[in-house]
């Protein structure tokens, strides 16, 4: 039994060096803007304190990560596709896929990309391969708009020591309508850092999922991720994002979508693995008349601690803005959720909500939710909303004077719970899957 | 079935001093009130942050028994977990401890 003593939240920090910063960019042959660019974010990291007791982070304690095996650097060994779980690789839609990327410890094991999005000038590429054939594209977008090395501690991080990550663009006017399917799948214990940039010009449409996973881990691991999603004007975006990684894994990201004029992101978020998650996820509208669809489940067993921060800026008028988060916990696991609707002055008309419901499955989980406005127009409609309960004895009882075994009826009644989440995801094979991860944890 | 786990000597924690551990993946506090030890876990019930410390990292005194949260002063009495005054409406865990050769034990 490993028993620790706390230290201060100031003592127990990260062991990456500015030199790993370097080696990385050196070795990679990167441009000179990207070099400068990480050393910027990495002098950003070094400036700010690591988070303590901020509003956003005071819930948040992650003194027990060992920083000495989280950060090492993974690196990839040889492991191969043969590694990735098949669930993970089923094509979305169909029998083939649009696009299917998939990096095992950040190194491509599989690559294919259907010829219909070739022709339409679609990219889909690893980040490292874009910032050498696309340099344009990846230097205009790449921590530039959406997440920014000043966002955080970790966000800094990130912009200094990103590993790998994947691009992808549809021009505009383009409709890609094959969806695009990203495996980052992780095998060795330590950092990971990885990035996803997706950029959907104006007037055009992609789907994108990315599914996040590893195998089980014997040391302590840290994801230090970041996603940004451009979303241009009358454009229209779709991206899924599924994070199931090892119990030994301590997540730390930023994600943010903006939102461009008449545009529409639908974003729909799986919390399922890792020790610890911390998540900003940010949709910015910046755009007049820009709608923005959060959408988030997320199930902790045993000792998880997710941590969710979300924001909805309103940036423009016009704007909507819907938020829906459904959880549930069990044994000792923890969730927290902090919401936040923010509308800057003048901004009017805009429409803004959000909910999350919270499913407490034992005595000893712990779901907090604080959901929140800050409003600076005078002509909006925003509400929010949280609820908390547990498994109502009258559903058990209703499907059990049915003749179903009390087991099969808890198990209906929280798949109830979870399906109107689930009905978002827009690929009937991921919906299938999801629903039996979730039963899983409701049974183990 | 919680488990005694050995923590730190008993001298570790003189009179009057606390050390917040980790075990089994908990914030677990150890107090040492007149050589009597008290284990609570580190959580305030109302708001989910530390008991312990407040937002600059400074120890948080003990009133006799009593811990008050330094955010919205919901009090516990650390030798039983419990709640003693709002906003906190449930009691915070509490834990068994004993010495046993010179270590404190903690049942988890």
């Amino acid at each position: 039994m490993v028993v620790a003593r706390r230290s201060s939240r100031a003592e127990n920090i990260p062991h990456y060096t500015r030199a790993d910063v370097e080696t990385l960019s050196a070795n990679r042959n990167e441009p000179q803007w990207l070099r400068d660019l990480r050393l910027s974010a990495w002098a950003t990291y070094e400036s700010l304190p690591m988070p303590t007791m901020e509003e956003e982070w005071r819930r948040t304690d992650y003194r027990h990560i060992h920083w000495n095996e989280a950060s090492k650097l993974a690196v990839a060994n040889g492991a191969t596709m043969a590694t990735v779980p098949q669930k993970n690789l089923e094509p979305l839609m169909g029998d083939n896929q649009g696009g299917l990327l998939v990096m095992v410890d950040g190194k491509i094991v599989h690559y294919e990309l259907a010829d219909e999005l070739k022709n339409l000038g679609v990219v889909f590429a690893d980040l490292e391969t874009a910032v050498r054939d696309y340099e344009h594209l990846v230097r205009d977008n790449l921590m530039t708009k959406a997440v920014k090395p000043t966002d955080g501690k970790f966000a800094a991080l990130h912009g200094a020591l990103w590993q790998y990550g994947a691009f992808v663009y549809v021009p505009r006017n383009k409709v890609a309508e094959l969806p695009l399917h990203i495996v980052m799948y992780n095998t060795q214990d330590g950092s990971a850092l990885g990035h996803v940039l997706v950029v959907v010009e104006d007037n055009a449409q992609a789907t994108v999922q990315v599914d996040y996973a590893s195998s089980e881990g014997t040391a302590h691991s840290a994801y230090i991720g970041a996603t940004e999603l451009i979303v241009g004007d009358a454009a229209n975006l779709r991206y899924v994002a599924l994070q199931d990684w090892n119990r030994q894994t301590y997540e730390f990201s930023h994600q943010r979508a903006l939102v461009g004029r008449d545009a529409n992101v639908d974003w729909i978020n799986g919390t399922m693995g890792s020790r610890l998650t911390k998540a900003f996820l940010e949709v910015d509208i910046i755009g007049k008349g820009g709608n923005g669809r959060m959408s988030a489940f997320f199930f902790a067993d045993k000792n998880q601690f997710f941590d969710l921060d979300t924001q909805q800026n309103h940036n423009a008028p016009l704007t909507v803005s819907d938020l829906l988060f459904k959880g549930a916990a069990k044994d000792t696991a923890r969730t927290l959720w902090q919401g936040m609707i923010k509308s800057l002055p003048n901004m009017q008309k805009i429409d803004g909500y959000q909910a999350c419901r919270n499913l407490v499955l034992s005595d000893d989980a712990r779901m907090d939710g604080i959901p929140g406005l800050e409003i600076e127009a005078d002509d909006v409609k925003c509400s929010h909303a949280a609820t908390f309960g547990t498994l109502e004895e009258d559903y058990i009882f209703y499907l059990m004077a049915r003749g179903i075994p009390r087991a099969e009826a808890q198990l209906m009644v929280i798949d109830g719970f979870f399906d109107e989440l689930l009905q978002r995801i827009p690929f009937e094979r991921v919906r299938d899957r999801l629903k039996a991860e979730i039963e899983a944890k409701i049974l183990s | 079935m919680a488990d005694f786990i050995t923590v730190c000597p008993a001298s570790e924690i003189t009179a009057g001093q606390r050390i917040v551990f980790n075990i089994k993946d908990r914030w677990i506090a150890i107090f040492n009130v007149s050589d009597k030890y008290y284990a609570i876990e580190d959580v305030c019930t109302h708001d989910g942050n530390t008991l312990t410390e407040d937002e600059k990292g400074n120890e948080v005194p003990l009133e006799g028994f009593t811990i008050a949260c330094p955010r919205h002063g919901a009090q516990f009495d650390i030798r039983d977990g419990k709640v003693l005054r709002a906003p906190a409406l449930v009691d915070v865990p509490w834990f068994a401890v004993r010495v046993i050769d010179g270590n404190i034990e903690v049942a988890v």
